[in-house]
């Protein structure tokens, strides 16, 4: 990267009346010949003349970038010049010239000419730079402004990978002095379970690798985002180097019935949204609300938590999203508001049964849990959830949507419904509905053929998948190549068998031990047994919930999973509602913030592509924080209503 | 019949000899462009802001290089040719195309990658010109 410091001089920076072309490049020669930098001026006038008939140099904005390589001038040169009133430069968007920084360099500098040029260029195209470049008290504190260094980005990038390598010296350190502090009874179950074999080495070391290992991950996947899959699979072959697992652990670990699950319903919806399945219902459904903006919004977070729960939460906002979208771009209704709504009705909508969030499917495998397990205790709460949300949605926003009218066309919202194959549409439907039927019945049909649990659940969707690739053709290896996340599966494989060797090595069990004991502190003593569920119950829920605004909620349920599983273990009464409380936690959660959930960012991503605008995080917050609230509280309630019935 | 092509520069430049031949035929002018991710775009993908700060400076850096490299290709060929500046995605070339008055838009498939599928499909009725998306292998 160059310094454009050692290249701007400012000695060559200057404010010019000129009116015209030509008289700006006479300008910028005579400042230079009296330089002594060119002995001939005219040379000068004519070859920037002549570049300039090759094609305007206006750059857009009000910024012009003359440049050329001449054969007689010893160095390069860089001229700053602000014009006092504007010049007409012929610019591609035909707005008058401000600004015009001359850069002329020998044929031998032709390399660090373009690299000059680039990054002049790319400073000018900062809004910021070019207002406070006119603003300058003179020419010299202009170029100063171009001059001033750029951020220096590898400084920035190795002050987070040291700040990354000392906070993991510090968890290491930290899990060194608590976790052999926190010792397991040997008497009960813990002694039958053979769980005191975790207080003494080898176990401590390893406990403290691990721990070390998996905060390392989520902390460095909050720092490197787009590295998550490399720190995730680093940390996993530590892990195997270390000697803490063997190979067949891990990937027994990687938890391949849940991949094999996501992986399958990945198709399905790419294969029904490519149909244009889910767009047809929603386009159907909004050309009956006549204009009414509550109606639009309550319909289109309808279909989002009924897509976000059937479906997946990505597919379900890109399609409701997506419909908002060109209704706002028609009738100039505000957007936000429904980026909002939808996002958040997705999230909540998520955890209404198994296969809408991959944490749902998770924690199902983990927990033996079948379809109906979620219709019974999940659905009810986020249907509720959801109702709330959208009541806090319409008071948070109801001048946007009370007292107003939209004019929609229906003609012209069907017409993108147009290309839509009525065969393939027929097919697409029987599949889907047939596929969700055998999901929702996967218990029973375990039960009938002696399956384990899981299996016909994984058998169903593979099922589907093999008949859409077959019934592609050509197109299904499209549909496998392009519709599977891959990184996305392969961060949850690594994320599963790091997350499992916290089992395996007793961290879990001695935090679920440990947040046992606080339940126990916590809870009243007439409370009893249930009432210790009921107080982890909660915790759990805030806990996961709150996190999971700010950290990806898998992580954070991945590693509380063995927890769950360790308290069910050790006969915790009523202790299986703690899976509906992990599951509310990591969905309704991800509304908190704008990186709460994957289905945020791909609506922040598509808002800010077609709008060019930007959502600030404290915009979303201030919104989210009361939908994260709500939804929380209403599960809470749930939650402790239904301790005693749970298994 | 094609006075102005407004060429969206991918990072390979697959399709720049197409654009050479286009504009000889025609005797055009090529204006150059790039797609530029916006920084809180690049944000939401890095989750912070100093890191989408520095991923995008990068990126225009290699961006500008790029394109006046070319322009500098277009010129040697005798090519009339410009830059223009434009930040966001595919869907922001509708403005730019009708800001500079361009008769064609040829933009390489490789550039949408990062996009939605669908896009194109939604994007081809307001542009105020023809599209020609490039797959040169």
């Amino acid at each position: 990267m160059i310094r454009l410091a050692n290249f701007v001089d400012p000695h060559l920076a200057f404010d010019c009346h000129a009116t015209d072309q030509h008289e700006f490049f006479e300008f910028v020669a005579d400042r230079l010949a009296e330089r002594k930098l060119i002995s001939d001026r005219n040379a000068l006038v004519s070859e920037l003349t002549e570049r300039e008939s090759q094609g305007s140099t206006g750059v857009g904005h009000g910024i012009a970038l003359p440049h050329a390589i001449v054969g007689w001038v010893d160095e390069l040169t860089v001229v700053v010049v602000r014009l006092r009133q504007p010049v007409e430069w012929q610019a591609v968007d035909d707005k008058p010239i401000r600004t015009a920084v001359v850069i002329i360099a020998p044929a031998r500098e032709h390399k660090l000419y373009l690299q000059v040029l680039a990054e002049i260029a790319r400073s000018l195209n900062q809004p910021d730079v070019r207002d406070r470049m006119l603003k300058a008290r003179d020419p010299r504190g202009a170029a100063a402004i171009i001059a001033a260094p750029p951020h220096e980005g590898f400084n920035k990038r190795n002050r987070r990978m040291i700040f990354f390598l000392v906070a993991v010296a510090a968890l290491f350190v930290l899990a060194h002095f608590t976790l052999p502090s926190i010792k397991l009874p040997d008497t009960g179950i813990f002694a039958e379970l053979d769980y005191v074999r975790f207080n003494f080495a080898p176990w401590l070391f390893r406990q403290e690798l691990t721990v070390t290992l998996f905060l390392a991950m989520i902390l460095g996947t909050l720092l490197f985002w787009r590295f998550r899959v490399a720190i995730a699979a680093a940390s996993l072959g530590l892990l195997l180097v270390a000697g803490v697992m063997d190979l067949d652990t891990t990937v027994k670990f990687m938890s391949i019935p849940t991949i094999l699950f996501i992986m399958s319903m990945m198709v399905i919806v790419r294969w029904l949204q490519n149909i244009g399945v889910f767009r047809f219902f929603v386009v159907k459904a909004v050309e009956r609300v006549r204009g009414i903006p509550w109606l639009l919004l309550l319909i289109l977070m309808g279909f989002s938590v009924v897509l976000g729960g059937f479906a997946d939460e990505v597919s379900a906002i890109l399609v409701t999203f997506g419909l908002a979208l060109e209704v706002s771009r028609r009738t100039k209704a505000p957007l936000v508001p429904f980026l909002l709504s939808l996002v958040f009705a997705t999230n909540v909508g998520s955890a209404l049964t198994l296969v809408g969030n991959p944490i749902g499917i998770y924690i199902a495998f983990a927990g033996k849990l079948n379809f109906e397990h979620f219709l019974r205790w999940a659905t009810p709460v986020s249907a509720i959830a959801a109702v709330a949300v959208a009541g806090v949605c319409l008071l948070l926003y109801r001048k946007q949507f009370f007292g107003v009218r939209y004019e929609i066309d229906a003609s012209e919202l069907r017409q993108s419904t147009e290309s839509i194959d009525p065969t393939r549409l027929r097919t697409g439907i029987i599949v889907f509905s047939t596929t969700v039927a055998l999901i929702a019945l996967h218990g029973r049909i375990e039960h009938w053929l002696g399956l384990t649990e899981g299996t016909a659940l994984v058998a169903v969707a593979l099922i589907a998948t093999g008949f859409i690739v077959f019934y592609e053709q050509e197109r299904g290896r499209q549909l496998i190549e392009r519709g599977i996340d891959w990184w996305t599966l392969l961060f949850f494989m690594f994320l599963f068998a790091n997350a499992a060797c916290l089992e395996y090595t007793g961290v879990t069990t001695k935090l679920g031990y440990s947040l046992l004991q606080l339940a126990q502190h916590l809870t009243h003593i007439e409370a009893g047994a249930a009432g210790v569920t009921s107080t982890l119950a909660v915790l759990i829920l805030w806990f996961s919930g709150l996190t999971s605004g700010f950290v990806d909620n898998l992580p954070i349920v991945a590693a509380l999973v063995p927890i769950v599983k360790d308290l069910i273990r050790i006969g915790l009464p009523h202790a299986s509602i703690l899976w509906w409380a992990l599951l509310f936690g990591g969905c309704f959660g991800g509304n908190l913030t704008v990186i709460g959930s994957t289905a945020n960012l791909v609506a922040i991503g598509a808002y800010e592509r077609s709008t060019g605008l930007h959502i600030r995080f404290a915009e979303w917050i201030r919104v989210g924080i009361v939908v994260t609230v709500v939804s929380l509280v209403i599960a809470t309630a749930a939650l402790l209503i239904q301790v005693p019935l749970a298994p | 019949m094609f006075e102005r092509i407004l060429y969206i520069v991918s990072e390979k430049q697959e399709d720049k000899h197409f654009v050479l031949e286009l504009a000889h035929k025609h005797d055009s002018t090529v204006l150059l462009s790039a797609i530029m991710v916006p920084e809180s775009q690049l944000q939401v993908k890095t989750d912070s802001s100093t890191r989408a700060r520095v991923v995008k400076e990068d990126q225009e850096r290699r961006c500008w290089q790029d394109i006046y490299a070319l322009e500098e290709e277009f010129k040697a060929a005798g090519i009339k040719s410009s830059v223009i500046a434009q930040e966001g995605s595919v869907e922001r070339i509708q403005q730019l195309a009708s800001a500079a008055h361009c008769d064609l838009i040829v933009l390489a498939a490789g550039n949408l990658t990062d996009s939605d599928y669908r896009l194109p499909e939604e994007l081809i009725p307001s542009l105020p010109c023809p599209l020609i998306i490039t797959n040169v292998g």
